[in-house]
């Protein structure tokens, strides 16, 4: 009887300190031995399908947090880029334009003809060698053009004098092209002195479209 | 979050109520994340449309000072006004709307929104074509019932800038060809009329050499010589404040050029009619100033501002340039 009693004195005391560390600390483990133990049973249904739904309720405002994280930054990087895109290709006319000497009606550079128009532009430019000296008589021809077979394509075309120091190349500056057109000052295009310039990118995201729109007007310096 | 679940079970046997501090730091700690992802987001996206604003604000500044590049110096007047010169950007705001009386279903190009009057002008926007000498140009115009009593609707045809053009005008009482010459408007014809608003009607404009010829819906009304601009862009313009609609603009020479505005959606302008200037960005304005620099008659300071509104407060970008007479 004395060694039942003491038996039993033990087990209580066990079980004050389980419930002890649970009602201090809510993390320990034993928490759920010591409900099993004082009712001698596991979790009932109802707590575990709360438990269950609480979990899901995590798990989705997680999900959720870093879906929209993906989602924003996504969208972001391009706009971003779009942008960039933007910036390269206003850069790149303005740059080709300023240096110009006049707008060429038509030309054939790297064996394609092209004509000047809304969505073409050609730029006849004086040439100069390695050391910027100009060299007379030639001139370098660039071509800006809007791909007929892809709108969104927006590139550049150069054909070089002998001597010059550019480059002949071939580079695309957008391929997010939404609208472009330039406009002249004169109908015959050959002798026009002023150029607008519209240009708006744009690429779509999951979420939205975002668009950056552009102007230019450019004048010759030697028409 | 398992154990905190479980220790809500714990707490409700023993009769206790509320949150543990793990729970409340777990809590606090999901906010805090969702708040900084989309403070952060937030952040970056302001960032990037202010960058592509400014990109816009500079290009429009710069197109300023270009347009100035080409005109002859006598031409860079002092001004204080900020009216563009050598350049005729878009006026007002525009898009294409649905309209049930449109004059071919079922979309019109309209004026939303006038801007201040500048010669006389408070919307227009440039039909996309190179500028011409001779043409043939008409386009359905009509204001609406809440026009002011003054109201104006036509085409603006030679135009350089907003003081350099011809306006062939229709008014509640006339039709009215005016030539605008800096600051000067002066009356090249007119003859009495009754319109009315809420009401299509197509002028069209024949340009040949110093000749044009004036027509309201097919009807030949005036041939009038002037021979002060010879060449310009095309553009529809309102005056009076009024609002207006316009719907099929022909171009039908040099080239022959046609819009309806129909397959454009709502609340857009068709491919080549928009030319991004102000109205794509916040509250701006944009502003072109002559002066004398250091007291030099002879060298012009032409400055060109650009300023708009960010959350962060009023943005601005200012390029200058000097011009001398030599």
């Amino acid at each position: 009887m004395k060694h039942e009693t003491r038996s039993t004195e033990h087990k209580t005391r066990n079980s004050d300190a389980a419930r002890n560390t649970c009602s201090k600390t809510m993390l320990h483990a034993s928490c759920f031995m010591s409900n099993s133990r004082r009712g001698g049973k596991g979790f009932t249904t109802i707590e575990l399908l709360i438990t269950v739904a609480i979990l899901a309720t995590v798990a989705v405002v997680t999900a959720d947090i870093f879906a929209s994280h993906y989602l924003l930054f996504g969208s972001l990087s391009t706009t971003l880029e779009t942008e960039r895109s933007g910036f390269l290709a206003i850069e790149n006319i303005r740059g080709a334009t300023l240096g110009a000497r006049r707008i060429l009606g038509a030309a054939t550079i790297n064996g394609v003809p092209y004509s000047s128009g809304t969505s073409t532009l050609i730029l006849e430019l004086p040439a100069v060698d390695i050391s910027g000296n100009l060299l007379p008589a030639l001139y370098d021809t660039v071509v800006l053009y809007r791909d007929p077979t892809d709108q969104t394509k927006l590139w550049t075309e150069t054909a070089v004098a002998v001597g010059s120091a550019r480059q002949t190349t071939k580079r695309l500056l957008s391929d997010f092209v939404q609208d472009l057109i330039f406009l002249y000052n004169n109908n015959t295009v050959s002798s026009a002195t002023q150029v607008d310039v519209s240009l708006i990118v744009s690429r779509a995201t999951r979420a939205t479209t975002p668009e950056t729109p552009l102007s230019l007007t450019i004048d010759l310096r030697n028409p | 979050m398992f154990h905190a679940s479980g220790s809500m079970f714990h707490s409700r046997r023993h009769g206790a109520s509320g949150f543990t501090l793990i729970e409340l730091l777990i809590a606090i700690s999901i906010l805090a994340s969702m708040f900084v992802v989309i403070a952060a987001s937030l952040k970056i996206s302001r960032i990037a449309q202010q960058s592509a604003h400014q990109a816009l604000a500079y290009g429009i500044a710069s197109s300023l000072l270009e347009a100035t590049a080409g005109l002859p110096f006598t031409e860079l007047q002092n001004r204080a006004t900020g009216t563009p010169l050598g350049i005729f950007p878009p006026h007002g705001t525009w898009e294409v709307k649905t309209d049930p009386n449109a004059r071919s279903a079922s979309n019109t190009l309209a004026l939303t929104g006038t801007s201040t009057a500048i010669s006389g002008i408070s919307g227009a926007l440039r039909i996309p074509t190179n500028a011409f000498g001779d043409f043939t140009a008409e386009a359905a115009l009509k204001v609406p019932t809440t026009a002011p009593s003054g109201w104006s609707a036509g085409i603006v045809f030679r135009t350089l800038d907003f003081e350099h053009f011809y306006r062939y005008s229709l008014k509640s009482d006339k039709l009215l060809l005016e030539r605008v010459q800096g600051a000067t408007t002066t009356e090249l014809w007119s003859q009495p009329a009754s319109l009315a608003t809420s009401t299509w009607y197509r002028p069209k404009v024949a340009a040949s050499g110093a000749n044009f010829t004036l027509y309201l819906n097919d009807t030949q009304y005036a041939s009038v010589s002037d021979a002060t601009y010879a060449s310009g862009i095309l553009a529809i313009a309102s005056g009076g404040g009024t609002l207006l609609s316009a719907d099929d603009v022909i171009v039908s020479s040099p080239s022959s050029l046609s819009w309806n505005f129909d397959t454009t959606n709502p609340g857009a302008l068709p491919a080549g009619w928009r030319r991004p200037w102000i109205q794509d960005l916040p509250k701006a304005t944009a502003a072109l100033t002559i002066a004398d620099w250091n007291g030099l008659s002879g060298i012009k300071k032409i400055t060109a501002q650009v300023q708009w509104k960010e959350e962060s407060g009023i943005k601005t970008i200012e390029i200058t340039t000097l011009r001398s007479r030599y």
